[in-house]
């Protein structure tokens, strides 16, 4: 079973980002996937997140205690979360809006995927800069599955940019290990 | 044109009458079968809709058409999903002043805003008359009713004033004393596509009458020497309020369907 | 409308896309979360088909308008939640008098009253069979995935035109709002009621031992008499006598009860020959059933019940497990269908898991099965 879970700041497209990582594993992967969406309003400071669990298994796991993925792209969402950040897996965050990441005994890995986003076009795919890099340090997750979904959900005019940020944000962590 | 007696047999169903001697439910149940026959529809177009209240019994089961008796308020709701169901349909709504402008108020407000084609008779009879006589929104200031034994500390409004604001395609005002011109008024709304209401101020000899010690026949008289056809009088208005022209619902809604791709039939 | 497929999907618009596949031609509905996205997706799909959309001024109204819908021959559909639902309660009343095939969906929220609007709860489940005036019985559906939004949905329409009644499907906003996979099939089967024979002139009485009238449509020339008064066969109201209100309130209650085993579906495994039994329903059953898998996997002798009908309940299953095992029940409320289990398991067998808010994990279910086992 994966357990990831995207937070940050609401608008910054988490719940996007969970849609696509959901859908890619669910349709393209053959996984038993569940999706969990957060309301900003519903959660204090204004963070949005979603929940993403797959597996191979029929699932009734609907809700994540503790993820083995922590994907982070504001830094008041990892403030909050700092108890929870401490007992995950793999710690990753957007190194261009998180500059305070706290010591945990996980792995951490800083990508710039605002920065990387806004030298490809839109400061808004950064939250698919981050499933790239997902895609990299989870071998469970297929990064060509990811492109296939990418196609199918975005417009076609925004696929390539997309398509990019994916890429760039599995390169991303791969010239940092 | 048909006499009294075939308007009663073929729109009026036999059953006993459960107005109270003077009362006017049956002058508008007579007006409506007349207006009703000499326009074009047949009757099997109707739809009656009614609510609660002494004037909801006008149409349900006296009148001779489909006839839909809901709940306290909101027969014009039920009204708007008749239209939209089959826009072939003609639909009638019969609700009383509490009804219609107390309970019902905001369903009253959107169906003039939709300006949905359909004809809303409201039967003023200026309280509740079916559970006792209590005050209603169209009770006059300082009025005496059941629940108002010191006077009417609120005020009425103008049901009609407030529709036409709302936007309705076409208002009106009549009295049953005006049963001809009311008649008229009907045809008219018949054949207006979009949201017509008509109130008609109706004598309760059995509620206002026994306040004000007047009969049935007095209070005809009373409307008789309180209304003016003329707007520029200090007495109560009769006639056509306004009449627009704005899109109407159910068309707008079928065209939107026709242009997504789909047939609303 | 979606074509035959799978699709990564949020229940609600699997509701919608349910309802759009059961033939749904009148929708009507208010803004309410977490029910919403059914009402949203509606808008735009909808007239694609013919069918019609309006965002009514209130959940009276939606619910008064596909009341008169349904009339004109439409299979008509709202979407709300609590604060909706309650304000719909007299009129769904209405539709049960008046015998109108409707569907209702209630994606439950955490309440009472205004609540918390995102967070999930079954608080409503008692309301749903007792929240209007009188003595009724209505069918209401508990889904537990996103393909069960779906499924339901279109058995919710099948059932209303079967048996001319509302149906309620009893979601939550667990439910509503999580997305999952969906499989769309091309041959959904569905039903449209029965419409009047030759000659046949009472549609509010019949001898007919499924005790479903015939209906007709407005417009056909029948003078129709649809009234929520007590009426006789032919629909004249009668406001008065004994045997009006006997025989068409007692055949109203019969039109449910005697056609429970058309009606009733549940899901079990090892409900006969366990010590304990967790009995579980919307989105709770899953958490619920994954923790009895584990149960089973441990080595404990554990059994899972879960009405999908929950109105009308399947009590006389439940008296069965409850005579023979202990019952756990976990629900996401404390009052849901609590009582509706305290009347068929005797007390010293009855545990309750109670949660508000959110869903468990399946492992705090799981401790809460060793503690009691």
């Amino acid at each position: 079973m994966i357990k990831i879970r995207i937070g940050g700041w609401a608008g910054q497209g988490t719940v996007r980002a969970g849609t696509i990582l959901g859908r890619s594993l669910s349709i393209e992967q053959g996984y038993h996937v569940v999706q969990q969406r957060s309301y900003s309003a519903a959660v204090r400071s204004g963070i949005a997140y979603s929940d993403v669990i797959a597996d191979k298994k029929e699932l009734d796991e609907l809700v994540i205690d503790t993820p083995n993925y922590l994907l982070v792209m504001y830094q008041n969402t990892l403030d909050e979360w700092e108890d929870t950040a401490k007992k995950v897996d793999v710690l990753i965050v957007d190194s261009s809006r998180v500059e305070n990441v706290p010591e945990i005994p996980g792995k951490i890995y800083e990508v710039p995927a605002g920065k990387i986003a806004e030298d490809i076009g839109t400061a808004k795919a950064a939250n698919v800069v981050l499933l790239g890099s997902l895609a990299r340090v989870s071998e469970k997750i297929d990064i060509d599955m990811l492109k296939k979904t990418v196609r199918e959900e975005f417009p076609e005019k925004y696929t390539e940019l997309n398509i990019e940020a994916l890429e760039k944000g599995f390169e991303e962590v791969s010239d940092r290990e | 044109m048909l006499k009294a007696k075939d308007i009663k047999e073929k729109y009026v169903r036999s059953h006993p009458s459960p107005f109270c001697p003077g009362c006017g439910g049956g002058m508008v149940l007579n007006s409506l079968s007349r207006a009703v026959e000499k326009s074009k529809l047949s009757k099997d177009e109707i739809v009656a809709v009614s609510g609660i209240g002494c004037a909801a019994w006008i149409p349900s089961p006296h009148w001779r058409v489909d006839t839909l008796h809901t709940t306290h308020g909101r027969a014009i709701a039920f009204a708007t999903g008749v239209k939209l169901g089959n826009q072939d349909l003609e639909v009638m709504v019969v609700s009383g002043d509490g009804d219609c402008a107390g309970i019902g108020g905001n369903h009253l407000l959107h169906g003039a805003r939709n300006n949905v084609d359909m004809n809303v008779f409201m039967i003023n009879n200026g309280l509740y008359a079916m559970t006792g006589g209590q005050v209603a929104p169209t009770t006059e200031h300082d009025e005496e009713t059941l629940t108002t034994p010191y006077g009417n500390p609120s005020s009425s409004f103008e049901a009609a004033e407030v529709v036409k604001a709302a936007g309705a395609g076409h208002v009106a005002r009549w009295t049953t004393y005006h049963m001809n011109e009311l008649i008229e008024e009907v045809e008219k709304a018949i054949e207006t596509d979009g949201f017509s209401f008509i109130e008609i101020l109706t004598q309760c000899p059995t509620r206002t009458g026994k306040k004000k010690n007047m009969s049935g026949l007095e209070m005809l008289e009373w409307y008789k020497e309180n209304t003016s056809k003329d707007q520029d009088t200090e007495k109560i208005y009769v006639g056509t309020l306004s009449k627009v022209d704005k899109p109407e619902l159910t068309e707008q809604i079928y065209r939107q369907i026709k242009e997504a791709g789909g047939d609303p039939k | 409308m979606k074509e035959k497929g799978e699709y990564f999907m949020e229940g609600n618009i699997a509701c919608a896309e349910g309802a759009l596949k059961a033939g749904c031609g009148f929708y009507a509905g208010y803004p309410i979360t977490p029910a919403s996205e059914v009402m949203n997706h509606l808008s735009e799909e909808l007239p694609k088909v013919g069918g019609r959309f309006i965002q009514m001024e209130d959940e009276l109204g939606s619910m008064a308008s596909i009341v008169g819908a349904s009339w004109t021959g439409l299979k008509s559909m709202t979407a709300t939640s609590g604060p909706g639902f309650s304000l719909m309660q007299e009129n769904l009343g209405y539709a049960v008098m008046t015998e109108t095939p409707c569907v209702v969906v209630n994606v439950q929220r955490a309440g009472p009253s205004t609540g918390q609007a995102t967070k999930p709860g079954t608080g409503d489940v008692m309301q749903a069979r007792f929240g209007s005036q009188g003595d009724y019985e209505l069918i209401a559906l508990s889904p537990n995935s996103v393909q069960e939004m779906f499924d339901f949905t279109v058995r919710a329409f099948n059932l209303a035109e079967r048996y001319r009644t509302p149906v309620v499907l009893l979601a939550d906003a667990g439910v509503g709002h999580m997305r999952e996979k969906v499989k769309i099939r091309e041959d959904v089967k569905t039903v449209k009621r029965r419409r009047p024979e030759e000659g046949e002139r009472e549609f509010f009485d019949t001898d007919r031992e499924d005790h479903v009238p015939p209906m007709p449509n407005f417009g056909e020339g029948e003078e129709l008499l649809v009234t929520g008064s007590t009426h006789l066969g032919d629909g004249t109201r009668d406001t008065s006598s004994f045997e009006a209100q006997d025989n068409l309130v007692r055949r109203l209650v019969d039109k449910i009860e005697d056609n429970r085993e058309d009606i009733e579906d549940w899901e079990e495994h090892h409900a006969e020959d366990s010590d304990l039994v967790v009995v579980s329903y919307g989105s709770m059953s899953r958490p619920a059933r994954g923790a009895v898998r584990k149960a089973r996997k441990e080595g404990h002798n554990v059994g899972f019940f879960r009405p999908k009908v929950i109105w009308p309940s399947p009590e006389k299953r439940l008296k069965k497990i409850g005579e023979n095992s202990k019952v756990l029940l976990a629900e996401l409320s404390l009052r849901g269908y609590r009582m509706e289990v305290e009347r068929s398991v005797p007390s010293e067998n009855l545990h309750i898991f109670d949660r508000l808010n959110s869903l468990p994990t399946v492992d705090k279910i799981y401790d809460n099965i060793k503690e009691v086992l």
